[in-house]
């Protein structure tokens, strides 16, 4: 890693009350990598990008966006795009009045009306554009929330669950996106339970277990190391059952 | 500070708190089943039931020191400010009341998240939100402030002692808006 880290999490600690989510999490993400966070659920992934994102403060730890402190400096947060697990969205609103809002927000010019455009010709979402988001389904409000995250063309992508809801077109839209901000020097931080995927698009992955992260590696070296089919579900089932043994 | 931007944060904020306040506890899951146009009606119907029930409060809150004074019927200034300080009284609670029901819905539309997403400081966050109560309670508020300055005026003919209860019935909303934070802090 040559590079300037886009993103950098030093020693990160989140506890909600007495439980530790998030216990002293630490790495990179460099131009041109996708990293794949991954791990069982209620493991503190989501905790995780919740507090990159500024949803969630950490009570240790620091974070670095594109070199800037996120806490102090509102710029940071131009330099993401976040997709939750949940989406998060004006329920009365329709997802034209959230484009037009996150644009004035983000300072979003007339020259970013073609991608716009494209994003919503590519998620088959021109039908939905003025509908108010409670009447989404769960797959329309996701594709919502992904206009909204790449709109501003992000240096970093956050993507909890990306894949969850969306149909398999959106599913292969999503996929070519995330390759060309690869392509594009771009990075990606990403949970997902979809191994395969993970295994297709991911550069670099963290497993997470109890708040931990107890592994980081290449894909490739990781494919290297493991034989035959489902490598990615090899390694996490024996970190798994590494990490319960060690507990006990 | 990005007065545009704030100003349109204020809207979208206050739009889905009514919203969110009207139609969540009362209409429940059966929203989403509805048609295009029905959804859209929904949407207009809601936002003139709120303001009809803000011109209703409006008018309740303005009534309140007047209803106070016809019952101590007697015209002597002590009596007056027994009206005022009672009706003062109710008028907090009142609003104590409804700022907790908001709050609920502060929680509901997410707020917390919704404004940590974009690029905004703290005092553009801090005035859209200012703007947001302003635009829930500000007309009750001042109709109530108004009236009970009338009330003094009208039974003392005593111009001090009506900017003084100005400044008290301020005091009193800020008061009763702080407790009704603070209580639903408590809650979540």
């Amino acid at each position: 890693m040559s590079d300037n880290p886009l993103l950098r999490v030093t020693d990160l600690v989140i506890r909600y009350g007495s439980f530790t989510a998030v216990n002293k999490v630490s790495f990179q993400l460099a131009p041109g990598n996708v990293y794949c966070l991954l791990g069982p659920n209620g493991a503190g992934k989501t905790s995780t990008m919740k507090a990159i994102v500024g949803l969630v403060k950490p009570v240790e730890g620091s974070i670095s966006i594109c070199g800037k402190n996120p806490s102090t400096d509102i710029d940071a947060k131009n330099c993401i795009g976040y997709v939750a697990e949940d989406p998060i969205l004006i329920e009365s609103l329709t997802t034209r009045e959230h484009i037009e809002f996150a644009a004035t927000v983000r300072g979003v010019g007339k020259e970013s009306e073609e991608w716009v455009n494209y994003l919503i010709k590519a998620f088959d979402f021109t039908f939905n554009l003025d509908k108010p988001v409670y009447t989404l389904s769960r797959g329309n409000k996701q594709k919502a929330s992904l206009i909204l995250a790449l709109m501003h063309k992000p240096k970093i992508l956050i993507l909890d669950e990306p894949f969850t809801g969306l149909d398999f077109q959106s599913s292969s839209i999503l996929k070519n996106i995330i390759e060309d901000w690869k392509r594009s020097r771009n990075g990606v931080l990403m949970s997902t339970h979809i191994l395969e995927i993970a295994e297709k698009i991911c550069t670099r992955v963290g497993v997470i277990i109890s708040g931990r992260l107890i592994f980081e590696d290449g894909t490739e070296n990781v494919k290297a190391r493991l034989l035959g089919e489902d490598k990615f579900a090899k390694l996490l089932n024996e970190l798994t059952s590494n990490t319960i043994l060690e507990n006990k | 500070m990005r007065g545009k931007i704030v100003g349109s944060l204020a809207n979208i904020l206050y739009r889905e708190l009514v919203f969110q306040s009207t139609t969540l506890l009362r209409l429940g899951g059966f929203l989403k089943d509805m048609s295009d146009t029905n959804s859209s009606e929904l949407l207009r119907k809601i936002e003139s039931a709120f303001m009809f029930n803000k011109i209703f409060s409006t008018i309740l809150f303005a009534t309140i020191p007047w209803l106070y004074l016809l019952v101590f019927a007697a015209h002597t200034s002590s009596i007056a400010i027994r009206a005022v300080a009672m009706s003062s009284s109710i008028a907090v609670i009142s609003l104590a009341f409804l700022e907790s029901l908001n709050n609920i819905g502060v929680y509901m539309i997410r707020l917390p998240e919704v404004l940590n997403l974009y690029p905004l400081s703290e005092k553009e966050k801090l005035f859209s939100i200012i703007i947001m109560y302003s635009k829930l309670y500000g007309v009750q508020v001042t109709s109530f402030i108004l009236s009970s300055t009338l009330v003094y005026v009208t039974v003392t003919g005593n111009p001090v002692l009506a900017s003084i209860n100005v400044v008290i019935s301020i005091l009193c909303a800020v008061y009763g808006l702080t407790i009704a934070s603070i209580m639903s802090k408590g809650f979540y």
